[in-house]
């Protein structure tokens, strides 16, 4: 397992890198002057040569992406054009809130999905099975600025039950939990129908494996064999999944954080494009591809730790 | 390596081929979930070509004493804030749904099936420098890559198709890479290159008859996603510019005024969740007729 | 000790339910296991032999069902138990090994969390000594031939081999102390060598622990050696049953007599190998007489109207026309040329 980790931890930083070179070079990719295409068509003449001053613009273009990929490296992703702030820094600040999102709506699903996959499984083709499914096929059809939108509508708008703007009084705990609610249920309702589906076909594949026969043929209970045995190996691929919406809900943050003018990494990258910020940009994407790659990258690794017949090397044959 | 059986040649007959579809077809409408995914796709698609057929009035006709209406007689789905009419625009925005996330898909499909060829048969330096280019492309979530472009790019209709073709590629160059390798190991294919047939033709009679399919089911699982991602862009102002009636547009329109009439959000919303169920449907039956083994390649994308 | 059999299977029907059809995979079964008795049942693939030793476990799968007969167990009649009774006699009165030891255990948890939960499943509750139950297990794991078997109790499946897999199923199978293990193709998965130690250890248990074995194979050589008396199944019925010996050297149903001939043996010189014409019939088009008489040389006009009934023949129970002396075809013309050079 060793080499295996090796060859994937290192190929995960290339790609890192490569992201940096991509991102630093894509002004010079995409066609057109880089500056106006940064700027836009409306840039004065002296905005034009301090940008092409800023980034460096009158240097070879391997020189500019180098120097980049290497600041970059260091936790240098240059100043915005707006507000001359590190980018970095700003990065940072929106790093939390996008964090606390995706990491509790990827709790919440998994609370609610779970169970309903596992309860479909050992009752299938039952009413229950059949309800189940036309939810979870529903939810998985809802992107989350549609479920974000919705939920506004219900809740905020309408029952006036919860507040819709904003992430409310840090300091205050009970505020801070009740602006969560609507996002974090937007982001999650895709993720609970899907995660429901594929534990329920993990489960019954496994529920009709051998070894779950073998454990009836001596009697274990049914709740023992469902949830002991069974559950534990159809597990293995949702936690994957996990990993894998972990990475996934960063990048869609950005749609409820739009929707409820909640402060984060997606929201700065909105702001960013809306004011032609690119240095911003730029780094918020860094920022976000490199959350996501990393995500996937233990999403993978999940079957190398989980799985004792990958984790544990064969000890005396016999 | 078995020898396995011949690969369907392209040589098989229009006639066989024709009948393979209407078998597909039968079996498709056997099923609930294939017959209403047909039912209303197809709906769709005529909602997108004859579009002043069913809409009541133009999509940018305003009236505006009628603005921030709900549903009514005269306008049966309400109206936005300058009086257009909800139900046509949301009429017109299937042709602009169908204009982005089509073209966009099939054009990735075919640049992935190109790259993923030329990848698995030349194999070596150009399929390391393919799946290299591949992942990093895969290592943004498919919104925010195509946020990044479009940031340059500038918002607009033909941008939109661009940059989500360019999101949707990697996945068709991976899978064509992965089923051209397994066709080259094929014996038979062994056996036409001993037998002196050049590459074009093997490519073409023997892999691409194999390979197309799957990818096709891809494609019939990846319009809806190209339909959400259109959306939401749009939504986000980043994607096609009013006044064309994009459903993201006329979602935003209805959130900016969502305390006065969110009338125009929670319809839009419905077709949107519509569409998609009806795409998804249909491509979940495809491939489950087609070949059940691909549903492992066949993930959330968005 | 009682004479009776300690396993009575009677008129047993068992039926699958697919999407097209309802299949009649088990029509008719009766068999006897008495206590410290091996039994062989062998058939052809599909001939519902797994489905037996399914049913008798009531381990049926979701889409199949006991339809008709009965199956006493001792003093209790299995098809009659609610799931929860029946429960509680797999494992300590009934036990059964499967074909695959690597796919019948758990990838994902070590061999002891696997053996002891089948003990401790059939403790009462509180009372469940697990250092006993270890020492216990070990003991029967060197038993029967695993070195080492303190530490290995922490490994996992795959870290065995395949005979080692399956005697950690044999064992799983005694500690419960079963009185009859069901032996579904428990050697079919493995090479020549094996097998001749797992028969070994089976013939052992049956000799030191008294328990009946009902062994399910396809492998006619494996069942004179190890067996008492063998049951010969085809398409879901018994066609014939008896001693080994008898059965084997004097075969009565012609389709055991083909089974026979179709074994090589040292002795004879062939230039190919014998096999029995015909396919078995689908299930879901099974004719209307005896289900053999397409395949079989002697088959006559009688054997197409009628299924035939089991009949005592030469000290074994035989289902056939032919062979149980039946007037109405001994009076048929007979349909095939060699029957009727004879």
């Amino acid at each position: 397992m060793g080499a295996y980790l090796l060859r994937r931890l290192i190929m995960t930083v290339l790609v890192i890198v490569l992201v940096m070179a991509f991102l630093g070079a894509l002004v010079h990719i995409i066609p057109g002057d880089p500056v106006t295409l940064m700027l836009g068509p409306r840039a004065t003449p002296d905005l034009i040569a301090q940008v092409r001053s800023q980034m460096e613009l009158d240097q070879p273009v391997y020189t500019q992406v180098g120097h980049f990929m290497i600041r970059a490296a260091q936790g240098d992703l240059g100043v915005d054009f707006v507000t001359d702030t590190s980018v970095m820094d700003l990065v940072i600040q929106a790093l939390p809130p996008t964090l606390t999102l995706a990491a509790l709506s990827l709790i919440l699903a998994a609370i609610f999905g779970i169970p309903l996959g596992i309860l479909s499984a050992t009752r299938p083709n039952s009413l229950l099975d059949r309800v189940t499914a036309v939810f979870s096929v529903s939810m998985i059809t809802i992107p989350p600025y549609v479920a974000g939108l919705l939920l506004l509508v219900i809740f905020a708008v309408r029952l006036k039950a919860l507040p819709s703007i904003g992430s409310g009084d840090i300091s205050d705990p009970v505020d801070y939990f009740l602006h969560l609610i609507l996002p974090v249920t937007a982001l999650a309702i895709t993720w609970i129908g899907y995660i429901a589906r594929l534990v329920r076909s993990s489960m019954l594949e496994v529920l009709n494996a051998d070894y779950i026969r073998t454990a009836r043929a001596y009697g274990l209970s049914d709740r023992r064999v469902a949830y002991k045995y069974a559950l534990r190996n159809a597990i293995i691929p949702t936690i994957a999944v996990l990993g894998v919406a972990f990475g996934s809900l960063i990048g869609v943050a950005i749609f409820v954080e739009v929707i409820f003018a909640r402060a984060g990494l997606g929201m700065l990258v909105f702001d960013a494009i809306q004011s032609r910020n690119y240095p911003l940009v730029r780094g918020g994407v860094l920022a976000i591809a490199i959350l996501f790659v990393l995500a996937n990258l233990v999403a993978d690794l999940t079957y190398q730790i989980v799985d004792p017949r990958i984790r544990v090397r064969s000890g005396s044959s016999s | 390596m078995a020898i396995s059986t011949p690969p369907r040649a392209a040589s098989s007959t229009r006639q066989s081929r024709l009948h393979g579809v209407a078998t597909t077809l039968q079996q498709l409408v056997h099923r609930p979930a294939g017959l209403i995914g047909l039912v209303i796709v197809v709906g769709l698609i005529i909602l997108a070509v004859a579009p002043g057929v069913f809409a009541p009035y133009e999509p940018d006709a305003q009236t505006i004493s009628d603005r921030l209406q709900g549903p009514s007689m005269d306008h049966l789905l309400g109206t936005d804030r300058i009086g257009r009419d909800t139900l046509s625009r949301l009429i017109f925005g299937v042709g602009i749904a169908l204009v982005v996330a089509l073209p966009a898909v099939l054009s990735a499909l075919v640049i992935g099936l190109l790259l993923g060829i030329v990848a698995a048969w030349r194999g070596g330096l150009i399929d390391s420098l393919l799946v290299i280019v591949m992942d990093v492309l895969q290592a943004f979530p498919a919104v925010i890559l195509a946020l990044a472009l479009l940031a340059l790019l500038g918002p607009s209709l033909r941008n939109v198709i661009i940059v989500i073709a360019i999101a949707f590629i990697p996945n068709y160059a991976r899978v064509s890479r992965a089923l051209v390798f397994s066709a080259k190991a094929n014996q038979w294919v062994e056996a036409e290159r001993a037998l002196g047939a050049s590459t074009l033709r093997i490519v073409f009679t023997h892999i691409l008859p194999n390979i197309l399919p799957p990818l096709f089911i891809l494609m019939a699982m990846d319009i809806p996603s190209a339909i959400v991602i259109e959306a939401g862009l749009s939504f986000l102002g980043l994607g096609v510019q009013p006044p064309t009636p994009s459903w993201g547009a006329i979602l935003s329109d209805g959130f900016q005024n969502i305390i006065q009439s969110p009338w125009a959000v929670v319809f839009a919303s419905i077709i949107l969740m519509i569409t998609t169920l009806g795409f998804t449907m249909l491509g979940e039956t495809l491939r489950d007729i087609v070949d059940p083994r691909l549903s492992g390649l066949t993930r959330r994308r968005w | 000790m009682s004479t009776q059999p300690l396993l009575t299977i009677n008129q047993l029907d068992v039926m699958y339910r697919t999407a097209d059809a309802d299949l009649p995979v088990l029509r008719d079964v009766n068999l006897s296991i008495d206590r410290s008795e091996i039994v062989g049942i062998v058939g052809e693939s599909g001939c519902g032999k797994s489905t037996l030793s399914s049913a008798v476990m009531r381990l049926l799968p979701p889409n199949g069902r006991i339809t008709g007969g009965t199956i006493q167990f001792g003093d209790r009649d299995l098809t009659a138990l609610s799931e929860g009774e029946m429960r509680r006699l797999r494992g300590p009165e009934l036990a059964m090994i499967f074909q695959d030891p690597l796919s019948s255990l758990n990838p994902v948890f070590t061999i002891w969390t696997q053996l002891r939960d089948a003990l401790a499943a059939h403790s009462p509750r509180g009372s469940f000594d697990q250092k006993a139950a270890r020492q216990r297990t070990i003991e029967t794991l060197t038993e029967l031939g695993i070195p080492d078997a303190e530490e290995r109790l922490n490994d996992y499946p795959h870290q065995f081999s395949g005979g080692m897999r399956q005697r950690i199923m044999i064992a799983l199978a005694l500690l419960l102390g079963p009185q009859l293990l069901i032996a579904d193709e428990p050697t079919s998965a493995l090479d020549a060598t094996l097998q001749a130690q797992i028969v070994a250890i089976i013939a052992r248990m049956r000799r030191e622990r008294e328990m009946a074995v009902m062994f399910v194979t396809h492998d006619l050589a494996l069942v004179s050696q190890l067996c008492d008396r063998v049951v010969v199944m085809y398409c879901g019925s018994v066609v014939e049953a008896g001693a080994v010996q008898k059965v084997f050297r004097d075969p009565r149903h012609p389709y055991t007599r083909a089974l026979i001939g179709a074994v090589p043996t040292r002795h004879q010189h062939v230039e190919r190998l014998t096999t029995i014409p015909g396919s078995v019939p689908s299930l879901s088009r099974l004719p209307s007489g005896c289900a053999f008489a397409d395949r079989c040389t002697q088959s006559r006009a009688t054997c197409r109207a009628s299924v035939p009934e089991v009949r005592m023949v030469d000290e074994r129970k035989v289902r056939c026309f032919a062979e149980d002396g039946t007037s109405s075809y001994q009076q048929d013309p007979a349909e095939h040329a060699l029957e009727a050079a004879q």
